[in-house]
């Protein structure tokens, strides 16, 4: 799926009720890079700020209060990170959930997205495990960007649909908190 | 002052849940007393903290303790004088693993160990802690070695969403080394507790004052690498 476009998940897919967002990030030798790259998703509202703090699970929160949303521990399949969401869990105040990745600048790294060789969001059937779709090869469009909102799950009228983002920040995650209503 | 009405304390645990006391009369069941608890102090970009003898204690987020970095920085009304010993921040901490490492401007001016990174290279000493490790940490102190004149000033803690805590440092000369913070990594969130607790005459007594009772010592300053 290319950047921006969309796909049904629950009417395509009758009788889901729990996805798994998988990202795969290939940094190639770029041992800094790897090692600082986070994976998180945010859980928003209708006007796509984040619902409050509890609500951006990733690495030091790993899951939201009613655990509609977690951050897998261990992988099923060869992806970097792993997000499960539980759909039929999910309140009903979140309109959407994004995942996004981020160069975490503890100590300086200087080292930005564009040299990724390869990233890509996909969605899994919880339940089989199967592929249902995957984006794009988004580090192309990629340089000096350090956070990157890869792609969000969504309502839509009475169904559950992916969409592919693939919009870069070049100021990594306070960009992103910025958008998305993230309280630093 | 009437106990009813106090405030909460939070630095003293048997006074952090003030209770009304009982009055004469049946038991209603029906209206169960009142239990204050002691308000947990968050840290916001658009609310800097002073943490005091009052208030001590404040707790970051877990996206505060997770996200980017955790940077420390000596604010002192004069410089630290140079002398038989130089002055300035000493940090002890101790990793999940039970494995404690202590950082010393005595071994040099710019030292990392994991994710800490204690730098006097440019005036005003500098705590950087990376927060992508942040589940590794589990407890950390930051203490000072005594300048040979009173030492103002203050420690200011800034998240890297830019909020800040102020731990305003007031110590007589001659103290010897001074416990100044602590901090708690309790289920990735980070409890920091201003202390500025003179505790003795060398780094050897901070640590053991506060618990880090894992290093071998060269000298009462110097652990041994």
């Amino acid at each position: 799926m290319r950047r921006g476009a969309n796909a049904s998940l629950s009417r395509e897919n009758p009788g889901l009720t729990g996805i798994v967002l998988g990202v795969r990030a290939d940094a190639g030798a770029e041992k800094a890079l790897a090692d600082h790259l986070v994976v998180a998703a945010v859980l928003c509202d209708q006007a796509k700020q984040a619902l409050s703090g509890d609500h951006f699970v990733f690495f030091n929160q790993l899951a939201t209060p009613d655990l509609s949303v977690e951050k897998l521990t261990e992988l099923l399949g060869p992806d970097r990170d792993q997000i499960e969401i539980d759909l039929d869990r999910v309140p009903e105040s979140v309109f959407r959930i994004v995942v996004i990745l981020y160069v975490n600048e503890g100590f300086p790294v200087n080292r930005a997205l564009g040299r990724l060789r390869r990233c890509e969001v996909r969605v899994l059937n919880l339940a089989t495990g199967a592929e249902l779709v995957r984006s794009e090869d988004l580090a192309a469009g990629l340089d000096a960007e350090t956070g990157l909102a890869l792609g969000e799950v969504y309502r839509h009228q009475s169904e559950w649909k992916f969409r592919v983002l693939g919009d870069g920040y070049a100021d990594g995650i306070l960009g992103l908190a910025r958008d998305y209503g993230i309280s630093l | 002052m009437n106990p009813r009405q106090a405030p909460p304390r939070t630095d003293l645990p048997f006074l952090r849940h003030r209770r009304i006391a009982a009055t004469a009369g049946p038991l209603s069941l029906a209206a169960p007393v009142a239990r204050r608890v002691a308000p947990v102090r968050r840290v916001t970009a658009q609310q800097p903290l002073i943490l005091t003898p009052p208030m001590p204690a404040a707790v970051l987020t877990r996206i505060q303790s997770g996200v980017g970095r955790l940077t420390v920085t000596a604010r002192w009304s004069s410089p630290l004088a140079a002398g038989p010993i130089v002055a300035g921040l000493v940090v002890a901490y101790r990793k999940t693993t039970g494995e404690a490492r202590l950082l010393s401007p005595l071994d040099g001016p710019y030292l990392e160990s994991d994710n800490v990174r204690l730098d006097h290279r440019a005036g005003a000493p500098v705590l950087t802690v990376d927060l992508l490790r942040v589940r590794a940490i589990d407890r950390l102190l930051l203490a000072c070695l005594a300048p040979a004149s009173p030492l103002t000033g203050a420690l200011i803690l800034t998240t890297y969403g830019g909020s800040r805590v102020d731990l305003p440092v007031t110590l007589p000369a001659g103290f010897g080394a001074a416990a100044l913070m602590t901090a708690y990594q309790v289920d990735g969130e980070l409890v920091l507790r201003a202390e500025q607790d003179p505790v003795g005459g060398t780094v050897r007594d901070a640590c053991l004052a506060y618990g880090y009772d894992r290093f071998t010592w060269l000298n009462p300053n110097t652990p041994v690498r």
